[in-house]
């Protein structure tokens, strides 16, 4: 490359760096010139529309991704609070799908809504749910194979939880929530008062489930997420494991095994 | 599948007409892929469009690939779109002539560059790294913008020009994308036409654009507009019949305003063909 081609390459880098900061964070543009368009706009008046389309297209992400929270708060409202965040949190992720994780965070930092205290935990379920749409369809749990492993090396079985399966333990009875927002839910709207809620979000088919676990189903798959092998299972939950472990194959929680020697 | 299989007015899959799809089974030549939004693992648009692939050919049409980001390709990008031509087997596949993102942050969004030799230089070097990569031509399409640079060095049509060449890539003409800029920019759309590599075009676009203050917005969220129409008749003559796409992304109607769209495009088509 000759020294002309690298510092046309860096400038165009600086335009790059740049015209992103214009957009997400109003910063100035100074290493290319915006020309006023033929139609009249001026330099700001297109420059505007590019903002207006970066944060559209984001905006119009976090509706997809949090639709109950949308519905909760009012379209405009979320809107303008999806702005705020896409002004703090401009996506780094290189897939659309991977963008606003954060922003049941955002919320509960977000002043103007303290006083929906539900709303954090809300995006949280939704989240949850985004990902396991979106997750890999695992392959059918081989029971044959798993005989034979318990049988000859049940020592090195690790197992594979669903992939995307989110444990979220709730504050509020969210899940209600969501089920009423749905076109087919309840025509009374929940009561969101303070509850402790254990609650799972997988996908073991086409279909995305919300499922209330009870205690032991809560230890076990959290004791899953920690250490995925049949061992330590057993030795943190002794003999709950011989009911549990064929309704977590048998429900899709448990996706696979591997074994390890 | 080969391209020879993609002929006719194909239309834009969208997932709120899966289910019409595979109830009603319209006759359609193809349907066009936002492959973006077949990036996850599995789940739904995976079930669909397994469903949709089993009776239809399907193209692939980018928004991802950042291909003039002066920063690297992706490679978990690539790789993952390298699984999905493996799975689908598109005829072809396209992506814009644009960039997204920078070190730090994306725009997902399709992002205008500067007419320079710099920047044909730099994105002809990366469509070739892609076709390398897929081991196949891929199809590049025009933007519609709403900046020119005062540092561009040419016109956009002589950019094109010389990246296609450089990059022997294939073309992917957006009727509606060079008049929006052609309004925008106040070029005259039919010197646009003349001065592209017309030998290259393998697919058209057409959508609706929208009025936002003084410029015209690429918004595909309304039928064709009749000085689109006119611009198209006008193409189609100079390149004969090329496989062409009905776009539409927002506010998107029944199914069967898309087909009474195609069938416009394909009476024009026809028209054009018989006065020939
Ligand atoms: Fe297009």
């Amino acid at each position: 490359m000759q020294p002309d081609d690298t510092a046309a390459l860096q400038q165009l880098a600086q335009f790059q760096q740049q015209f992103l900061d214009r957009l997400y964070f109003q910063q100035p543009l100074t290493a290319l010139t915006v020309n006023r368009a033929a139609c009249g706009a001026d330099a700001e008046q297109c420059l505007e529309t590019y903002r207006g389309s970066l944060y559209g297209g984001l905006n119009q992400a976090l509706a997809e991704i949090y639709p109950v929270c949308r519905q909760f708060v009012g379209e405009t409202f979320f809107s303008a609070m999806a702005d705020r965040y896409i002004s703090r949190y401009p996506s780094t992720v290189e897939r659309l799908d991977d963008y606003g994780q954060s922003f049941a965070e955002f919320l509960a930092c977000f002043e103007p809504v303290h006083t929906l205290p539900q709303l954090p935990t809300l995006a949280r379920l939704e989240w949850g749910w985004h990902r396991a749409f979106h997750a890999a369809q695992p392959a059918p749990f081989d029971f044959d194979r798993f005989a034979d492993a318990c049988q000859h090396n049940s020592g090195g079985i690790q197992f594979q939880l669903a992939p995307e399966l989110t444990l979220l333990l709730a504050e509020y009875p969210v899940d209600l929530f969501w089920q009423w927002h749905q076109p087919d839910g309840p025509a009374e709207m929940p009561d969101l008062t303070t509850m402790e809620l254990p609650l799972l979000i997988f996908r073991p088919g086409v279909q995305v489930y919300i499922e209330r676990l009870d205690k032991i189903a809560w230890q076990f798959l959290q004791q899953l997420q920690r250490d995925r092998s049949l061992n330590g299972l057993c030795e943190v939950l002794g003999d709950q494991v011989t009911p549990l472990l064929p309704q977590a194959i048998e429900r899709g929680w448990i996706s696979g095994f591997t074994v390890e020697s | 599948m080969t391209s020879e299989v993609i002929s006719g007015v194909g239309l834009g899959l969208r997932s709120c007409h899966y289910q019409h799809i595979l109830a009603e089974q319209p006759v359609v030549p193809w349907f066009e892929v936002m492959t973006d939004n077949y990036m996850g693992a599995g789940g739904q648009p995976h079930h669909y469009l397994q469903q949709i692939a089993a009776q239809y050919p399907l193209t692939f049409h980018g928004v991802g690939l950042s291909l003039g980001s002066v920063r690297p390709l992706s490679d978990s990008y690539l790789d993952r779109l390298v699984e999905l031509i493996d799975i689908y087997q598109p005829a072809w596949v396209s992506e814009h002539l644009c960039w997204s993102a920078n070190t730090q942050h994306n725009s997902h969004d399709l992002l205008p560059m500067p007419y320079t030799e710099a920047a044909v230089r730099h994105m002809s070097e990366r469509i070739s790294q892609v076709q390398e990569r897929l081991g196949r031509r891929i199809l590049v399409e025009n933007l519609s913008s709403y900046v020119t640079f005062a540092e561009s060095e040419m016109t956009e049509w002589e950019y094109i020009s010389e990246i296609c060449q450089r990059a022997d890539c294939d073309l992917l003409l957006d009727i509606n994308n060079i008049h929006v800029s052609a309004v925008n920019h106040g070029f005259d759309a039919r010197e646009y036409l003349a001065g592209m590599p017309l030998a290259r075009v393998r697919e058209m676009h057409l959508a609706g654009y929208e009025v936002q203050g003084d410029l015209l917005l690429d918004s595909h969220s309304q039928p064709v507009h009749p000085p689109v129409w006119q611009l198209y008749r006008e193409a189609v003559a100079l390149t004969g019949p090329v496989p062409t796409l009905i776009e539409w992304d927002n506010a998107i109607p029944a199914f069967s305003v898309l087909e009474q769209e195609a069938r416009q495009a394909q009476q024009i088509c026809q028209e054009v063909a018989d006065a020939a």
